[in-house]
């Protein structure tokens, strides 16, 4: 070994703590100061940790759901539990400590998830980040509250808006969906929340919102109603077809206007009733804001179909209210009978009823009572004549003190009714129908067929059926005759008398002439006048004649009852002969021969012109007014005459006139041969050779002094016309004969033909008159006014009017469609917009797209990565030394 | 010369009055205050090692502790984020049915560090305590942490690689999570608190071993 080492210094006085310290401790000292740093900074600025009931956690995770205010993240949910006996969904949910003061009791917290619905498209972020809890709280801090109840959706009133909250309240009929819109004039102005039922389950009643700054329209007098689907009405004011937007005819909505003026603000909160249509709306204003209603009831003796709740009741035209119940009521007590009787119950509103100042039900119903003890009474009426329906009508039809309003009635007091008056077009047309049944058809119809049967007898008579076949026989003969040729040759033998005629007219009127130079005239005149003396003389006569006319009708009625058919026939024999006779050759011959004498008197007549023959005449015409003086002074022995012929007249009447006419029928048969002998037949031969003769003899005449003696012959005229008077005696036996044949004529058979006809006549004018057949007319009349009437009905009841405000609001709802057919365009930009954006993430996603490139050039590098791990691991399983040795 | 052996005494550089260079490992007679080769400060025993080595152990643990609590990866895909811590990703792992991976995981970020404050903790209290010992034993203990010290990074290397890669900006996002810093924190105090330890004291306590049985053979 070798030398001891030197004394190895050795510090043997301790130093401080301090100085033995090693600086090292600093490092643990300072990672201890930062984590108490650290600690006390997160506990510090840790804020509450506030809890979330919720009804179910969908999409909710601890540590990862975030809780946003205005999108902002203020805070976070550290938990996820249940409440008490596992009720509700528990969410803790730690806040930040920003906001915590403003949390207060009025904060709301709610679940945002994506929505789709037809409103549109909501919450599509929460897509991808998944959901978060959406917190609303205003900007005054309340003091934190620790404990929420969650709501299922977001509140009515969104972050940063204000507006009016009210409550609606609908009854059944209108459905109140959550989140549909409340539409004024097309503009969203508001929003449902979810309904809820009332507590006695009648009604539903859902929070709404009116953002600001429609919420000045919200007015007492406002009236919602129900726009969502449509409404087809069919009632007494004819056919309604009604709905709104697209939109809320698939989620539904609410619309309102505020139907009368003076409505006064309203507070938050108030509730507002949702009515299932416009009408019903309007209709309606009165319902509440005209306070409380008075309800009666009316029993109506004639129970009718068409009368239906709802159905108006009307004061002098002016609905005062309605009908709220129908029902039968059977009260043998009371009737005496148990016919079923229509039991209603009016609600009258009395501010209706136009009483001064604040009209209560008690004034109403005093005042009701007062004008029943007047005459007021309900009847039921028509509403409208097309669908029938019917409406309650108040009006003064009793009289005064007949009935009274019965007060005491339960529950309601009771009006009196009267009989309806219900204008029912079918009930008309059946009134038609009974009056033209009514007509005494069958009466008419046996007069008629009475009368076919006497014209049917009348024309089967076997007298009138010969008529026929006679008349035409006449015919057939009467044809024969004017067909003759000889007849046929008459016109021109005609024509060429004419002619000569004509030329003798000439000469007449040269005659005449000279007639006038000579003072003619006045001596004519007075021969006229001689006449008529003569004519007054013969009246006086005649004055006579009556009876002996008289006598001879008597005479003829017997003449009547003779066999004058027998005659008739023989009397058409001897036409036939004449027939016969006339045409026979020599007869065809006259007028030649008269053609002859007349241009022989052609001649005489210009010779008598020729000579002065005027003054003769003259002459002769005095001598013919002294003869005609003479026949005056003759007929006034006419009435002697006349008494003796009257005389005659009853010899006659007494005489065995059958006799008489037998032998006159024989003497016409002997007539009839005579005429049908050969020497009558012959007869015309000797008439034209004799004017043949006469022609000669004019011709003579005319050579020799013819004009004299033609003077001669005028002056044995004058002397003829004394012998008038004898002649003039033939003429009533002439009269009489005429007069039989008119009355034999008056016997024919004919007689009963008039009398059938009479009959007939007489029967027809008894149909015709009798009472049915004159109240046809005013039958058909009065049915006439019935169709008018109808016709003023549907005129006054408006029901054209009621057809075009249908097209009008149909055309109206048209317009809405098409209003909600331009929105859908925007709604379906945005759904396309929406789909675009997904469509191109998606298309981001894509095999080619960069990312999905660098994701899966990523992933293989983690597989290198993990492969690289794993065979490392498999090294250090083989080998674990290789940890140690680093290889 | 004496082999270094499990049983046979050796000779220390301070028996030998020397003192040896920790840094270039030249010794010098005992009393050098500077190595004259390196210029390194030289003592002898460094009597403030133990304390160090506690100072660092205990930074290391601070610092482990948020690193097991903490999130180390912080995934973000499109549809969902997720955060996992170390024994929270392992565990996920074996139930992915990845058993490899995860028991690398528990290995190299649980087993090791924990493994690591154990030893160096044993090292120390039973050099402050001069429980008995083979000083061979020590030093291969001493020589394991050291060495495995550094394996201990492979989890932050991970993390690292992963957030740096996986960075699908929307779609995919891998971020470090807080362990991630403490737990490189941890390691490097750990690793710092080793390399403190002054290794040559574990001959001291065979050297006093001897002067006790040498006492009692005399």
């Amino acid at each position: 070994m070798s030398d001891t080492p030197p004394e190895v210094p050795i510090q043997t006085s301790r130093k401080s703590l301090w100085e033995r310290a090693s600086i090292v401790w600093l490092v643990p000292l300072a990672a201890l100061a930062i984590a108490l740093g650290v600690a006390w900074q997160s506990y510090s600025n840790q804020g509450p940790l506030i809890e979330i009931l919720f009804e179910n956690a969908s999409g909710i995770h601890a540590d990862e759901t975030e809780l946003r205010y205005r999108d902002v993240t203020v805070g976070v949910v550290e938990e996820v539990g249940f409440s008490e006996a596992l009720e509700k969904v528990r969410v803790s949910v730690r806040l930040s400590k920003a906001v915590a003061e403003y949390v207060d009791a009025d904060a709301a917290f709610w679940v945002v998830q994506p929505e789709v619905s037809a409103r549109g498209v909501s919450g599509l972020d929460t897509v991808l980040s998944g959901v978060y809890i959406e917190g609303f709280w205003d900007g005054e801090p309340g003091g934190l509250v620790y404990r929420f109840d969650g709501q299922e959706q977001a509140p009515l009133q969104q972050v940063g808006q204000t507006g009016l909250l009210i409550e609606l309240r609908s009854s059944a009929g209108t459905a109140l969906s959550a989140a549909s819109p409340i539409v004024f004039r097309g503009i969203e102005v508001g929003r449902l929340g979810k309904a809820r039922l009332s507590e006695d389950g009648t009604t539903a009643i859902a929070p709404a919102v009116i953002y600001a700054p429609h919420d000045k329209l919200i007015t007492t007098a406002t009236r919602f109603w129900d726009t969502s689907g449509f409404t087809f009405s069919l009632g007494a004011n004819g056919a309604e077809l009604d709905f709104s937007s697209i939109a809320s005819l698939i989620s539904g909505g609410v619309t309102f206007e505020t139907v009368v003026s003076g409505g006064e603000s309203v507070t938050p909160g108030t509730v507002f009733e949702v009515f299932e249509s416009e009408a019903s709306a309007r209709s309606s204003v009165f319902n509440v804001s005209d306070g409380q209603k008075l309800d009666i009831t009316v029993v109506f003796e004639d129970n009718v179909a068409g009368l239906s709740t709802g159905a108006p009741v009307e004061l002098g035209g002016v609905r005062i209210g309605e009908v709220v119940n129908l029902t039968g009521l059977i009260d043998e007590e009371r009737f005496g009978d148990n016919r079923v009787r229509l039991l209603t119950t009016l609600s009258i509103l009395p501010s209706r009823l136009g009483l001064q100042g604040a009209a209560g039900v008690d004034d109403a119903l005093a005042f009701l009572s007062d004008r029943v003890s007047d005459g007021l009474r309900a009847r039921l009426t028509t509403a409208s004549i097309l669908t029938g329906g019917l409406k309650i009508e108040l009006i003064d039809v009793g009289e005064p003190g007949e009935a009274e309003m019965g007060l005491a009635a339960v529950p309601f007091p009771r009006m009196p009714s009267a009989p309806g008056e219900i204008s029912d077009a079918a009930a008309t047309a059946e009134g038609v129908f009974q009056r033209i049944n009514d007509l005494p058809i069958e009466e008419l119809m046996t007069s008629a067929i009475g009368f076919l049967d006497n014209a049917s007898i009348l024309i089967s008579d076997g007298e009138l059926r010969r008529i026929p076949g006679e008349v035409a026989r006449l015919i057939g003969d009467a044809r024969g005759l004017v067909g003759s040729d000889e007849v046929q040759a008459v016109p021109g033998q005609i024509g060429a008398v004419l002619t000569d005629l004509q030329a003798a007219s000439a000469d007449l009127a040269a005659l005449t002439a000279q007639l006038e130079n000579q003072d003619a005239v006045t001596r004519l005149l007075e021969a006229v006048d001689a006449a008529g003396a003569a004519a007054a003389t013969a009246n006086t006569a005649m004055a006579g004649l009556p009876p002996l006319i008289t006598r001879l009708e008597s005479l003829g009625a017997k003449v009547e009852s003779l066999a004058l058919e027998s005659f008739v026939e023989d009397a058409s024999a001897l036409v036939r002969e004449a027939t016969v006779l006339i045409s026979n050759d020599s007869l065809a011959a006259v007028p030649e021969a008269l053609a002859g004498a007349l241009e022989e008197i052609d001649t005489a007549v210009a010779s008598y012109n020729a000579e002065g023959g005027t003054a003769r005449l003259l002459a002769a015409v005095d001598a013919a007014t002294v003869a005609a003086g003479e026949v005056d002074t003759a007929f006034e022995g006419m009435p002697g005459l006349i008494e003796e012929l009257d005389l005659l007249a009853a010899e006659i009447r007494n005489l065995p006139m059958e006799g008489l006419i037998a032998e006159a029928t024989e003497l016409a048969d002997a007539g009839t041969q005579l005429l049908g002998s050969d020497s009558m037949q012959a007869l015309p031969g000797a008439l034209s050779e004799a004017l043949v003769e006469l022609d000669a003899a004019l011709a003579e005449f005319n050579a020799g002094q013819g004009a004299t003696r033609l003077l001669q012959a005028v002056d044995a005229a004058a002397t003829a016309a004394g012998d008038v008077s004898a002649s003039v005696a033939g003429v009533p036996d002439l009269v009489d004969k005429i007069d039989a044949v008119a009355e034999s004529a008056r016997d024919l058979p004919l007689q009963e033909l008039v009398r059938n006809l009479d009959t007939l006549v007489t029967s027809a004018n008894a149909v015709v008159a009798t009472e049915g057949a004159q109240a046809l007319p005013a039958t058909l009349n009065d049915a006439l006014a019935e169709v008018e009437a109808v016709l003023s009905d549907l005129r006054q009841g408006g029901t054209v009017e009621n057809v075009n405000r249908t097209l009008a609001s149909a055309e109206q709802a048209a317009g809405a469609i098409a209003q909600a057919s331009l929105d859908l365009p925007a709604i379906v930009d945005r759904v396309s917009a929406v789909l675009n954006q997904a469509n191109s993430t998606l298309s981001s996603l894509d095999d080619n797209s960069e990312l999905n490139r660098e994701a899966r050039a990523a992933l293989r590098e983690l597989a290198r990565a993990a492969d690289a791990i794993q065979s490392l691991a498999r090294t250090i399983e083989r080998r674990p030394n290789s940890i140690i040795l680093g290889r | 010369m004496e082999i270094a052996g499990n049983d046979a005494h050796v000779m220390t550089a301070r028996e030998a009055g020397l003192v040896g260079c920790r840094r270039c490992a030249r010794v010098w007679p005992l009393g050098t205050q500077v190595c004259g080769r390196c210029g390194n400060r030289m003592t002898s025993r460094d009597t403030r090692s133990l304390q160090r080595v506690w100072a660092w152990w205990l930074a290391g643990l601070m610092a482990y502790v948020p690193a097991n609590l903490y999130p180390m990866l912080r995934t973000r895909t499109l549809v969902s984020s997720q955060e996992d811590t170390i024994v929270g990703g392992a565990v996920e792992l074996a139930h992915h049915g990845s058993y490899g991976i995860a028991l690398v995981i528990i290995v190299a970020s649980v087993v090791i560090p924990l493994s690591k404050f154990m030893a160096i903790a044993y090292l120390a209290i039973s050099l402050q305590r001069g429980l008995k010992a083979s000083p061979h034993q020590r030093l291969g203990v001493y020589e394991i942490v050291e060495y495995i010290g550094r394996w201990s990074m492979i989890d932050v290397f991970v993390v690292a690689v992963l957030s740096s890669l996986v960075q699908l900006s929307g779609v995919a996002t891998i971020t470090p999570g807080p362990a991630s810093l403490t737990f490189a924190l941890s390691v490097i105090f750990t690793m710092l608190s080793a390399q403190a330890f002054d290794s040559r004291m574990f001959w001291d306590a065979q050297a006093e071993d001897r002067n006790q049985s040498k006492e009692q053979t005399t």
